[in-house]
């Protein structure tokens, strides 16, 4: 039995790859989009996030795999009448028209009638807090403001799905957290499905229900902020998202709990949980900063599994105080909350390290590593 | 005696007389061997060769070449080292290797006809967009008309005049000379005009508007490709050919004519100058002129500029559409752009040439 429509996702790319000319772009990236749901795809820069969003908008056409609205299959539908929303780094505003008529403009191409028109646009500036720029002309904008009425342009006419390339890459950071909080609220409220890209993981983070981390073409792991955070599947995934501490080694062996026993380069030997990894196989081994736990003490007085370890520098980051150590030749960041007690710690002290062995993963070093 | 071969795997020993008598016999044998030996290693042992001349040298530098490289050679006396560093020395200098230049003649083929099909299915979008303009009249901003016509036309009229004066000048002075000595200083006047008119005129138009305004058309369009301008077009349902593409293919079908007329116009002024110099009245020069240049001449050249204006604008509309990414994409399509534009009005003007003769123009 077929699946009810609103248990279809609203958007799906399956398996969708694109060459440009013989280089390959996108490899068979598969992603489905749920209704209401924001996905970000986030990954460097090059590694085929604008190609895949073009695929979806219809500017490229794939050179294989299928895609889907609702389930229906849109690849032979012109980008005007696939039902979404696009917004570019750019507002790319008609310059002749005013605000209010820039946004009314896709009302218009679909030919909606002028009391709808004007309703609709008025919500939507109102929702966008543009309200008082209506009789704006772009070049009267700033640029925060003109990418508001992007915004306001792409969701007025209620498409299946919204597409947003970087939005807010051109944009100054605070403007750009602003933005990212204001497009979230937005986005619950009106309850539209949203692809976005991006190559800044914060925005990711703040904006999206789920996100897929892409590199060179192909998807390493799709899953919530924090399910990327926590337990991120490849050592790419657990650098790219988040501050993380690397350490490589050799395992040595693994038990039946997928437990590794590592020996680090430089001699300690940890225990982390194996990720893709046998016995003998280089691995890197990542701790997130905030789960190291330290003390100035020795590292007997810790207790099992404590190592010693050399504090080198104390910085200072408003909400916790970021610690750099030498530990074992390698230097490891250990963040703790500002308010901590800090007796004993001062650079060039000798202090004890610790973590849980569940929170340390040792992955497949990446490609050339 | 006579030269021999013996072939052994990785081995390949010659021996007896190479020179060009005797060669020829392993020539063959020699070559495959090597072939064979391609990416492998190989020895070629020359301690048998009693007698070497440049045949000898040649064979070892055709081995070379289907090898893939230098193979160890055994036995090879010091006359021998320099003769073959002297080959691998010329050979820098003159890279032979008949294969690649059919190969890259097919390819040039390829691309050319590539390219052409490519414009001419641009061309065929361009001019449907023309027909069904009614539907989109709205997306037709006359402005961007007015725009192109003044950038690709008035603002080039400084340009024709003086390139066309030159022109005059140089095509008059450069005939008289020989035309002096038959005392037919006159017809340098129709010699000039006609060419002027018929061929030069139209040409050197396009020359022109194919380096200020095809390479600029494509820098525009290429730009808002690359700033995802196009792409926002699209998405609103907005036509890109109709927007950025036909306001500039009409106004150089437009312009065209006109630059056409003030080039034949400038060239003509520039002949003038130069007979008259020369003593010839002016109004003998404007007769002459009458007498031989008929309205059919203009008419067919101002027919011909239009197409090659047509033609300007889409190759540089097209290389903008096509603009990949990158900081040199935008100027490798003006690039492109100029080159086409240029390329194509002086296969068009053959073309050209051929129907109005069979017309009788
Ligand atoms: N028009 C194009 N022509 C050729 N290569 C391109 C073009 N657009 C993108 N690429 C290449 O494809 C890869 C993916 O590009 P893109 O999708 O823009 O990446 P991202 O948006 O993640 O930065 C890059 O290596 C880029 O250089
Ligand atoms: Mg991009």
């Amino acid at each position: 039995m077929p699946l009810a429509p609103q248990h279809l996702p609203r958007l799906a790319l399956n398996g969708i790859s694109y060459r440009y000319g013989e280089i390959p772009a996108v490899s068979a990236l598969s992603l489905a989009i749920a209704r209401g749901e924001c996905v970000t795809l986030l990954g460097p820069s090059g590694s085929g996030k604008s190609t895949a969003l073009a695929m979806a908008a219809g500017f490229l056409r794939p050179v294989s795999g299928d895609i889907r609205i609702d389930g229906r299959p849109i690849m032979r539908t012109p980008p005007h009448r696939r039902d979404i929303g696009v917004v570019f780094q750019d507002a790319q505003l008609l310059p002749h028209l005013t605000v209010a008529e820039n946004v009314a403009f896709p009302l218009r191409m679909r030919n909606r009638g002028r009391a709808e028109r004007e309703k609709a646009v008025r919500e939507m500036l109102t929702l966008t807090r543009l309200a008082a720029y209506a009789a704006r002309y772009p070049h009267e904008l700033s640029g925060g403001q003109a990418q508001r009425v992007a915004l306001a342009r792409a969701l007025v006419f209620a498409p299946r799905i919204v597409l947003l390339d970087e939005p807010f890459g051109a944009l100054d950071r605070q403007l750009r957290e602003e933005m990212q909080i204001e497009l979230r609220a937005l986005q619950r409220r009106l309850g539209v499905a949203m692809l976005h890209v991006t190559h800044d993981q914060d925005e990711a983070m703040v904006l999206s229900d789920r996100i897929a981390v892409i590199e060179d073409g192909s998807l390493r792991q799709i899953g919530t902020p924090a399910e990327l955070y926590d337990t991120p599947a490849d050592a790419f995934v657990a650098r790219f998202l988040g501050e993380n501490n690397r350490l490589p080694g050799r395992v040595e062996s693994i038990d039946e709990d997928d437990m590794a026993t590592v020996s680090l380069a430089g001699g300690a030997r940890i225990e982390a949980q194996a990720m893709g990894v046998g016995p003998g196989h280089r691995c890197i081994v990542a701790v997130r900063p905030e789960r190291i736990a330290l003390a100035a003490v020795s590292a007997e007085e810790m207790g099992d599994g404590a190592f010693a370890a050399v504090l080198r520098e104390v910085g200072f980051r408003g909400t916790h105080l970021r610690l750099v150590l030498d530990f074992a030749g390698q230097t490891l960041v250990v963040r703790r909350p500002a308010a901590a007690p800090m007796a004993g710690l001062h650079p060039g002290a000798e202090v004890a390290i610790a973590w849980q062995p569940h929170h340390a993963r040792a992955f497949r070093p990446e490609a050339g590593e | 005696m006579s030269a021999t071969i013996d072939i052994a795997p990785g081995r390949i020993t010659l021996a007896g007389e190479l020179d060009a008598r005797h060669a020829g016999a392993v020539w063959t044998d020699a070559l495959t061997a090597a072939a064979a030996a391609k990416g492998k290693p190989l020895i070629v042992d020359l301690t048998g060769v009693t007698q070497w001349d440049t045949a000898g040298i040649t064979l070892l530098a055709d081995i070379e070449t289907v090898f893939g490289g230098t193979p160890a050679y055994a036995g090879a006396t010091e006359q021998v080292r320099a003769l073959l560093d002297r080959v691998h020395d010329a050979r820098k200098i003159l890279p032979r290797g008949g294969a690649e230049h059919v190969a890259s003649w097919w390819a040039v083929l390829v691309s050319f006809l590539t390219a052409a099909t490519d414009g001419i299915a641009f061309l065929g979008e361009a001019v449907l967009a023309l027909v069904t303009l009614p539907t989109r009249a709205k997306m037709f901003r006359r402005q961007d008309l007015w725009r192109a016509a003044d950038q690709a036309g008035v603002r080039a009229i400084p340009l024709v005049l003086l390139l066309g004066v030159l022109i005059g000048l140089i095509l008059a002075f450069q005939s008289l000379v020989p035309m002096r000595r038959f005392g037919a200083d006159l017809y340098v006047a129709n010699l000039v005009a006609i060419s002027l008119i018929r061929e030069l005129g139209p040409l050197l138009a396009a020359v022109i508007l194919a380096g200020r305004s095809g390479s600029a058309f494509a820098a525009e369009i290429g730009t808002m490709k690359v700033n995802q301008e196009v792409d926002a077009l699209i998405t609103m349902g907005l036509d890109p050919v109709t927007m950025l593409v036909l306001p500039r293919l009409l106004a150089t079908i437009i312009v065209m004519p006109a630059l056409t007329i003030v080039l034949d116009f400038a060239g003509l002024i520039g002949m003038a100058l130069v007979l008259v110099g020369d003593g010839i009245p002016a109004v003998a020069i404007a007769n002459q002129i009458a007498a031989w240049v008929v309205p059919g001449d203009l008419y067919g050249a101002l027919a011909k500029s239009a197409v090659f204006g047509a033609t300007i604008a889409t190759v540089g509309c097209r290389a903008g559409m096509a603009t990949g990414l990158g900081p040199e994409a935008v100027g490798v399509s003006a690039t492109r752009a100029v080159v086409g534009g240029i390329v194509s009005a002086i296969v068009l003007d053959g073309i050209f040439a051929i129907v109005f003769y069979r017309l009788g123009i």
